[in-house]
């Protein structure tokens, strides 16, 4: 057994990265090393949760990942490859740009294995809409720094209720100025402060560990 | 059902709704804790006056018997009675006059006029009585601003402010303040009020709008701009003011964004937009403002520090009020408090905040990432006080946040930080902070002999635009602009205001980038290497 996990949650890039292709060429399968750079990063949310870790430290995470699962990509074979856990689309509302925690939550999600589609930030409610109708994702995750945007997302739910399409979805809302009240408003499923419960929550209703 | 208490030394009734609390009751009165209010501290002691009231456990744990028995009290566990009387007058902020209200004269004029410079601030409101024909500051006036009663910073008054009532009560609250403060300032000082013909009040963008009566939504999302932010004229009749004879009331334009005529003001109170050489004006405050310029170019921006600065969000944060950590310092590698008032400490704010923290990296009790080192995971200071990991964390943000901005508007115009001749540090926070802390902790990424303390200079600038205003404005500028009070202009005003280019941060991706990078503390205390932007 070797330490990759040890070495992601410690942020040893370099380290990491080296002891990935050690196990390529040790003949690894590409699901044994790829669990074990998830349960570091999983540790790595864990420290951040706790504290120990800031922003810096988990986007440093986040490219030590990005940068060994592009090691790994080339030795996935097709019928190996792992079927996404659930689609995410994530998106920033009209009036808000803060696209900091939105980031790191489509990190936290790739990392668990979803496909996420990102529209950025100021979106249309329209613009959600459509890409609910296009890319039928299993979650609508909508991140908020600034209150008035809560005014744009509230249009966008409202027209997913209108046009029939809130029931197959779950709709997440999370940022530092969310509340239990602004998902009330919004009708959604889970609000959270917390990237990582947020990711928890999704991996919890795909039936996944 | 509604009930009364007292408030002493005010001698004030205050109404709660049912199942309000004393802190919001308070706050609703423009009185806001000292502390966190989580009975952590004790910062909040009160004396009851009249009423019955058994102390609870953590009270009977905080004071003596004796002082249980005299009525102290912690106001975060006082469920309000009706009836009851508090004395709360031991919350006195520490003397913050001076520095927020500093009596510089300005040029002597020829004319036999008196006028008034406000300094419309989130927080305080100064307003000051000047001879003109001397120059001399006559007297002076505090107050808190009462808008507070509706949201202690200004992102929760714009959002207030969204439905017509919530506007109409923060725009009547704000001019009754500035009234009352004009009314009181004359007839303190005994002048004839007629012989006041002017106040210039300055503020940033929301405090400008909100006296001017004009809409905040702008402000409240992207891009958070307002077209609106020129120059205003009003008269004091139409601001409803009663015991003021007819006066004019000007409020300095704005900048862009958030960046307000206080900002403004600066530049005239530094001189900065007149140097051949670049300089640097910094307002350290819940939301940072940044100029960088020179004679040929300004740029401005202004960035979400949140209230780290303030002791906001902390956990044993106050205001820099008696109890207060205000200052720390290492003695032979070992941290020595200084504490506002003749009392033990209690809490922490802002300025001891920054130097704690640059004591803990130089201890190794934080490493550059903010991690605490230490095994407690605290960062003690006195035996009731300690810093916790997410103080840090807070204080990592706000640092980051006008760093960031500094770095930017650097890139953007091009200019290396040694390049930058004076770093001028507005506002009280900006005052108090100890530059090398503020270095050491790379809130500031300069040498020393750039950072220059400057005081208030809202209220300075303020005063200079008193004699500049005089001879420019004339009825029929006024009568064009009868639509759009934009059009009023001042030459010497609108040099700066057509100069300034605003730079928004939070719709550039560098910044996101720069900021993730800033909120790291700098490995050791050596005066951080300047990287040029690649």
């Amino acid at each position: 057994m070797s330490n990759l996990d040890q070495l992601i949650e410690e942020l040893k890039r370099d380290e990491a990265l080296g002891e990935v292709e050690l196990r390529l060429a040790g003949g690894e399968s590409v699901t044994a090393i790829l669990d074990d750079c998830r349960a570091g990063m999983a540790r790595v949310g864990e420290l951040f949760q706790e504290g120990e870790y800031f922003l810096a430290d988990l986007i440093l995470s986040a490219e030590i990942f990005k940068s060994a699962a592009a090691l790994l990509e080339p030795h996935i074979n097709p019928e190996q490859q792992q079927k996404a856990l659930g689609k995410v689309l994530l998106a920033t509302m009209r009036g808000d740009i803060h696209d900091l925690g939105k980031n790191i939550l489509a990190t936290l999600f790739r990392v668990h294995s979803f496909e996420v589609h990102d529209l950025g930030v100021n979106v249309e409610p329209e613009d959600l809409v459509q890409e609910v109708k296009d890319f039928q994702p299993d979650f609508v995750g909508i991140s908020a720094l600034i209150t008035t945007s809560f005014e744009s997302a509230k249009e966008a739910t409202d027209q997913l209720e209108k046009e029939g399409l809130r029931d197959g979805i779950k709709i997440l809302v999370g940022g530092a100025v969310t509340t239990p009240e602004v998902k009330t408003y919004l009708g959604a499923d889970f609000q959270t402060h917390d990237a990582t419960a947020g990711v928890a929550y999704c991996v919890n209703a795909m039936g996944g560990c | 059902m509604s009930l009364r208490i007292g408030i002493e030394p005010q001698s004030r009734w205050l109404t709660l709704a049912a199942g309000e609390s004393l802190r919001d009751a308070l706050f609703r009165a423009g009185i806001e804790f000292p502390c966190g209010g989580k009975s952590l501290c004790g910062g909040c002691q009160v004396q009851l006056l009249a009423g019955e009231i058994e102390p609870d456990t953590a009270e009977k744990e905080y004071f003596s018997a004796e002082d249980i028995a005299s009525g102290w009290r912690l106001a975060c566990r006082l469920k309000p009675q009706n009836g009851m009387r508090l004395r709360i007058e031991q919350w006195q902020h520490r003397a913050a006059a001076p520095i927020l209200s500093d009596t510089q004269s300005i040029e002597p004029g020829c004319e036999e006029t008196y006028r008034i410079a406000i300094d419309l601030g989130t927080t305080t409101v100064v307003a000051q009585l000047l001879n003109m024909a001397t120059g001399e500051v006559l007297s002076v006036v505090s107050r808190l601003n009462p808008q507070a009663a509706y949201g202690a910073d200004l992102m929760s008054r714009i959002d207030y402010a969204r439905n017509d009532e919530g506007f109409a009560q923060l725009v009547n609250t704000v001019r009754d303040c500035a009234g009352a403060m004009i009314s009181e300032l004359i007839h303190s000082s005994g002048i004839d009020s007629a012989l006041v013909d002017r106040a210039i009040l300055v503020g940033n963008t929301a405090m400008h709008h909100l006296f001017s009566g004009i809409d905040v939504a702008p402000l409240a999302s992207v891009p958070f701009s307002t077209i609106h932010g020129g120059l205003r004229r009003l008269e004091s009749a139409e601001l409803g003011w009663k015991g003021v004879d007819e006066l004019a009331v000007w409020v300095l334009p704005c900048l862009g964004g958030f960046v307000g005529g206080d900002v403004l003001a600066g530049l005239l109170a530094t001189q900065l937009h007149r140097e051949r050489e670049t300089s640097l004006l910094v307002d350290l405050g819940t939301n940072g403002e940044i100029v960088l310029g020179n004679r040929q170019q300004l740029i401005c921006a202004s960035t979400a520090a949140g209230p780290a600065f303030e002791g906001g969000g902390i956990l044993m944060g106050m205001q820099a009020a008696a109890g207060a950590i205000d200052a720390v310092e290492l003695k032979d590698g070992e941290l020595c408090c200084h504490v506002i008032g003749q009392q033990s400490a209690r809490g922490i704010c802002g300025s001891g905040l920054v130097d704690a923290v640059a004591c803990g990296l130089e201890l190794g009790w934080i490493d550059p990432s903010g991690r605490i080192t230490r095994e407690d995971k605290r960062i003690p200071l006195t035996s009731d006080v300690y810093l916790s990991q997410q103080d840090i964390r807070q204080l990592q943000l706000a640092k980051a946040a006008i760093a960031a901005g500094i770095e930017l508007l650097c890139a953007q115009m091009a200019v290396s930080k040694e390049a930058v001749i004076n770093v001028f540090l507005a506002g009280a926070f900006g005052n108090y902070v100890d530059v090398s802390s503020a270095m050491r902790i790379g809130l500031l990424e300069f040498t020393q002999h750039q950072i220059k303390p400057v005081g208030n200079t809202a209220l300075q600038g303020a005063r200079l635009a008193l004699g500049l205003a005089s001879d420019v404005y004339d009825e029929q500028l006024r009568e064009e602009a009868a639509d759009d009070t934009d059009k009023v202009q001042l030459p010497e005003l609108t040099a700066i205001t057509e100069k300034v280019v605003h730079f928004s941060l939070g719709e550039s991706q560098a910044f996101q980038s720069l900021f993730i990078e800033k909120t790291k503390f700098p490995e050791s205390s050596a005066t951080p290497e300047y990287q040029p932007e690649v």
